[in-house]
Order: C-alpha cells, then structure tokens, then sequence
C-alpha cells in the first residue's frame, strides 16, 4: 500500500461519518481511528517528511501538547470583534503552507502582530512558491485553513485585528 | 512611455561562500530595494536548498549558482508560470549556444540533458494583496562538477556531456543575456504564444507515450504538453487529463 493510497484513504475518511475504519488483506492490514469533533488533519505527498499528526486524543498521549505546536487552523476569535476585523485573500489557486519547510515554525500563529509586509503564508503552485504579505498591521486572530491544504482564489485565509 | 530597462548583472554580488542566494535575495528585498535584475551569486551554497528547502549540493567553485531579483509588475500572480516557462525556456537556449546539445525541459522546469537532470529552478514570489510585487529567481546548474553523491537518481553536468570544462564567468553572462532577452521581449510583451511554442520544444516526452498516475490508477498516455496555468494535459484511455503539479507521478 502506497502512502498516496493511505493519504487517499485518510481523506475519505475526513469527508465521510465514520470514526472508524479497518481494512485486511492477505498482506497487510490498515485500522484508521478519528473523533469527528476534531478538525482533519491534512497529510500531503508535497510533505512527506512531515509526522502524519493525528489529533492529539490518540491513546499515546503526547507528554506535552503545547510541543505539538504544529501548523493547523486556529480559531481565538472573539465572536463580539468579528465585525471589524480584515480579512487576508488568497490571491491565487493553490497549496496554502503555514511554514517555509515542514520543520520550520508557522510564520504566524493566533495573537501574533503583524506589520504591513510581514510573510503570513506561502501559496504553492506549479513550483512557484508565494510569500504572501499582509497589507497592513494587526494581530491574527484567526487562521482559517489547515497547513498543506488547497485553497481557491480569493478564498479568506486570515482574519486580522487591525 | 519610454522605460530603460536595468541590464541582468548590472548589479551583480558575488559571494565565494553563502548560505543561500535565495535567501540572500529575499533578505535583501525585505530591507532594500535592489535593483530590477540584481544578481545573487554564489561558488559555494552551505544551505542550497530546492522546493521546500530540500538540500541542494553542489562542489565548491564548479556550478553555477545564483539567484535573479525582477519585479513582474506587468504580470497578475495567475500568470506566474509564463516566468517559470520563460526563465527555463531562456536557460534551455543559453545551454544550447554553448554547444550543449539535447537540452530539455522537465515539467515543470528542470533543467535536463536527454535523460539526466543537471540543473533546476527555484521561484519565490512576494505578492502584496493581489499585487504581484517581486520575484527571485533561483537557479542551480551543474556545470564542471563531475562526481556525484551516489543517492542521486539521475544527475549529470555540462562537463560530462560535452567533455570539457565550462567558463563559469562567460556562461552565467550568457545565460544572464538571454533571459534578460527573453523576460523583455516575451514576458514584458506579453507574447506568451511564442514561449508556450518554446517550452513545447523543449519538454521531456512531448507528444511522446508515459506512464502516469491518475489518483489510484496508473495509465498509459500521452503527454500533450501544458496548460497556461502550467498544469500538464495527458492524453490516456480516458481522454484529456489534466494535473498540477505534485498531483501526478510521471514515467517518461
């Protein structure tokens, strides 16, 4: 079984109902468990490398969550502020990335400020890689997409506090 | 409106050891503003890097490495893979007039001697909002190097193609030229028809059968050529299909 075909099956899984799913042949066996409160998380072949991290009620539990740090959507928006917030596009199609590499830090988190020019994302496509630059100063308040996942044009990816 | 264009290298930091002239590059473009056709260059890269920062080595002093500062002002960001055409489309032609023969273009742009890759590009855009504000251009040539790390599955070098040693000074004036050349009279001129016919000769297994994958399925086919939004149109069983990169896995 290729990992594509693993990625392929965690996908389906993602879309689907289930919270459980096995699958036996006469040469391998695959068992995929996944509470549907939690947001998928997205496993890319453009990011091999990178742990495939299933959310964190696995029964090995990680020893220290805030280690697992790793780029996934974040929500601390204050439903009261949404109003006036700003909102950061994609101004392209694409594969959204919160890092330079898979083992680099996100370029911004949830309460970070940000200065007009600062990096916020990469968008990928084609072996073009996109440094998108917020447009003006705040605080993220919100990250709307996951890390390695596609995003449209136009398509919102940041909510900022000005 | 009369515009005088900066010449590629007029502006030209060569550095005998650097991390990266990508990085370098972006540094210089978050704290300055370099001028239209600055040049990065490097004879050695301690932190060469491909797309997603995969390692890329390279023999000090025998390769070519530098990186292109442009502002494609003139282009929307929808229109990016016209520059990765129109740079790999200059590089195939420099190579070819210094006598390297069978010069091809890997979808999407690596550099590639018949069967062997020998050299690649690394783009990195700044866009502000919707604006596309500024390019570098990274690219990697193996020229004179004549050993590899044998984990490589398929390099090779200028030199070993055409059994001499390369001017590295002279080639990379050259290659420089003709992308200067090519970024004004095609990208600027928004003559894409010529650069797609360009590229078309160049690609790997144009109108040539491959194997591809198609999500679970592995099929045979034909490869057509590109898509202006660079994605690669496959001719197979199933009629026209088409795929970004990353989302098939090809066998020429």
């Amino acid at each position: 079984m290729t990992f594509k075909e693993i990625q392929d099956l965690i996908k389906l899984m993602d879309k689907s109902t289930l919270s459980e799913f096995s699958f036996k042949t006469e040469t391998y066996e695959v068992k995929i468990k996944g509470p549907r409160s939690y947001a998928p998380t997205m496993v890319t072949t453009a990011v091999p490398s990178m742990p495939v991290a299933m959310p964190s009620q696995a029964p090995i539990a990680a020893p220290n969550s805030s280690v697992q740090e790793g780029p996934k959507a974040e929500d601390a928006a204050p439903k009261a502020a949404t109003d006036k917030l700003i909102e950061i596009k994609s101004p392209m199609v694409g594969t959204f990335y919160r890092s330079s590499a898979p083992d680099k830090p996100a370029f911004v988190s949830v309460g970070d400020s940000v200065q007009k020019g600062s990096v916020v994302c990469i968008i990928e496509a084609m072996k073009l890689f996109n440094e998108i630059e917020s447009e003006f100063a705040g605080k993220i308040v919100k990250v709307l997409v996951e890390d390695a996942s596609p995003v449209e044009y136009d398509q919102v990816l940041f909510l900022v506090e000005p | 409106m009369l515009t005088a264009y900066t010449h590629f290298g007029k502006n030209h930091l060569h550095f005998d050891v650097l991390d990266s002239t990508n990085t370098f590059a972006q540094n210089l473009i978050a704290k300055s503003s370099p001028m239209d056709g600055t040049v990065i260059s490097a004879g050695f890269q301690s932190q060469g890097r491909g797309q997603f920062d995969r390692k890329w080595l390279s023999n000090p002093g025998e390769n070519l490495c530098f990186s292109i500062i442009v502002y494609p002002h003139f282009l929307q960001p929808n229109q990016q893979f016209y520059l990765s055409m129109c740079i790999a489309t200059a590089i195939a032609k420099a190579l070819e007039n210094e006598k390297v023969g069978n010069v091809k273009l890997k979808w999407p742009n690596d550099l590639y001697i018949g069967p062997l890759k020998t050299g690649g590009i690394l783009i990195v855009n700044q866009l502000q909002g919707l604006k596309w504000a500024s390019s570098v251009i990274g690219i990697g040539i193996n020229v004179n190097q004549t050993s590899f790390d044998p984990e490589l599955p398929n390099p090779t070098s200028l030199a070993i193609h055409t059994s001499k040693v390369l001017n590295l000074k002279h080639l990379l004036d050259n290659i420089l030229f003709q992308i200067e050349h090519d970024y004004n009279q095609y990208l600027r001129k928004a003559d894409f028809d010529h650069l797609f016919s360009t590229y078309h000769q160049y690609l790997l297994g144009h109108e040539q059968a491959v194997t591809y994958s198609s999500g679970e399925a592995i099929r045979q086919g034909v490869l057509k050529g590109v898509m202006p939004d660079g994605r690669i149109w496959l001719e197979g069983e199933f009629g026209k299909e088409l795929f970004a990169n990353g989302e098939t896995s090809l066998t020429y």
